[in-house]
């Protein structure tokens, strides 16, 4: 699993929001507009493309694109 | 089993979303109609109940069904009239229905009409048993909290009335059901019945929401309901298909119940449907739990989506969490 193509499903689930540039170290939460929406299209895109089911606990910690990353490689025991 | 009519009847109350809804942020209403899909729902009135809303509908459908032809009632809602006697049969008889068709409340929720219909198809195999009224009537938004943006914007009150009748030969529609217990965490309405009645603390709570003191309050977990969606609907629908004996090719329309353009967005993305055979009907109405299927059936034909003989697979899930779901073959009348 790549972390680029790994950002570039996050930008294709975020596509509400416009000019969305994202990098390993960009904060989730930081993103313009960032709502409870879109942590479930987060959930839903992890799921639909890395079979990885995330828990609102788990993602409670993640703060950036790389921990996010990272946390679901661990999970499918990359 | 076919479905021969569909009136839909929605409280006179609109609500046109618009962005003052969302603090005047043009980009965060964009942004809702995006994600959720609603432009416009339908507001019941304090105090109207479910039962309300099907009147008008039903008697519609009575101007085409002939009342004496109605051998049986099923009324699908969350929120019944009375502890008892069922609201069933309180409108069999505000609707003048023979006193040989027979009554039932269905308080199921999302999975409602497919839950009915399931009914439908075991009270067919009974040869007195011609034409099934299905009324369908919920009013969600009673049961929301003023200044709950989340849930108040997602959800509009319907009723809806579904003409259900025999066919001369019966074709295969099998059923799928299931449950997770584990969802009742992540949609509930804990207050008003036995196990926690209403008191003082609770309507003291609520002192400026008489519509919660009246019908209690939804609690809803979105990223729970979207696990249990992602973990069984996709596999329900893989079992539509399997009981049917039908190739996903052969579906013409999938059509669920309408949640959330984010909730059927994923159903759609996970179970690889092609997005042109997926039914979207969130704009006008919003999620109206058990009234989203026969809706968006409707909306549906109306816009001329339906051909004869079409394969539609429809399955409703939600509260519980619970699912039921068959295929129908489209019969244009």
């Amino acid at each position: 699993m790549e972390i680029q193509e790994f950002i570039k499903n996050i930008l294709a689930a975020f596509d509400d929001v416009p000019h969305l540039e994202l990098e390993p170290t960009s904060n989730l939460r930081s993103i313009e507009g960032w709502n409870s929406m879109h942590v479930l299209l987060l959930v839903a895109m992890i799921d639909i493309e890395y079979q990885v089911l995330l828990s609102g606990e788990e993602l409670k910690n993640v703060t950036t694109v790389q921990a996010l990353f990272t946390l679901v490689k661990q999970r499918r025991g990359e | 089993m076919k479905i021969r009519e569909i009136e839909i009847g929605y409280p006179e109350n609109q609500h046109i979303l618009s962005p003052p809804d969302f603090d005047g942020d043009e980009a965060v209403y964009r942004q809702f109609l995006h994600q959720v899909g609603v432009e416009k729902r339908y507001l019941s009135e304090p105090g109207e109940t479910a039962s309300d809303l099907v009147l008008l509908p039903a008697q519609r459908m009575l101007e085409k069904l002939p009342a004496e032809k109605v051998d049986f009632l099923i009324f699908s809602s969350l929120t019944l009239d009375f502890k008892t006697p069922t609201t069933s049969s309180v409108l069999h008889h505000k609707l003048g229905l023979k006193k040989n068709c027979g009554v039932m409340d269905l308080p199921f929720g999302c999975a409602g009409f497919p839950m009915a219909l399931s009914m439908v198809k075991g009270l067919f195999s009974n040869p007195n048993i011609q034409n099934v009224l299905i009324l369908l009537g919920e009013i969600p938004s009673q049961a929301i909290h003023s200044e709950d943006r989340e849930l108040k914007f997602l959800f509009g009150d319907a009723g809806v009335a579904v003409w259900v009748e025999k066919e001369e030969v019966e074709k295969e529609s099998n059923f799928v059901f299931g449950n997770d217990g584990e969802g009742f965490n992540y949609l509930n309405v804990l207050k008003g019945g036995a196990k926690f009645p209403f008191d003082e603390t609770f309507l003291l709570e609520y002192k400026n929401e008489p519509q919660i003191q009246r019908q209690g309050r939804i609690s809803m977990d979105g990223l729970g309901i979207l696990k249990m969606v992602l973990k069984h609907v996709p596999e329900a629908v893989h079992s539509i298909l399997e009981t049917n004996k039908v190739t996903a090719e052969e579906i013409d329309h999938y059509l669920f119940h309408q949640a959330s353009n984010l909730v059927l967005n994923t159903i759609q993305k996970k179970c690889n449907i092609p997005p042109e055979k997926m039914i979207y009907q969130m704009n006008d109405g919003g999620n109206t739990v058990s009234c989203s299927i026969p809706i968006a059936w409707k909306k549906a034909e109306l816009e001329g989506r339906f051909k004869p003989g079409d394969k539609i697979v429809i399955l409703g899930f939600g509260v519980g969490f619970s699912w039921c779901g068959t295929l129908l073959r489209y019969e244009s009348i």
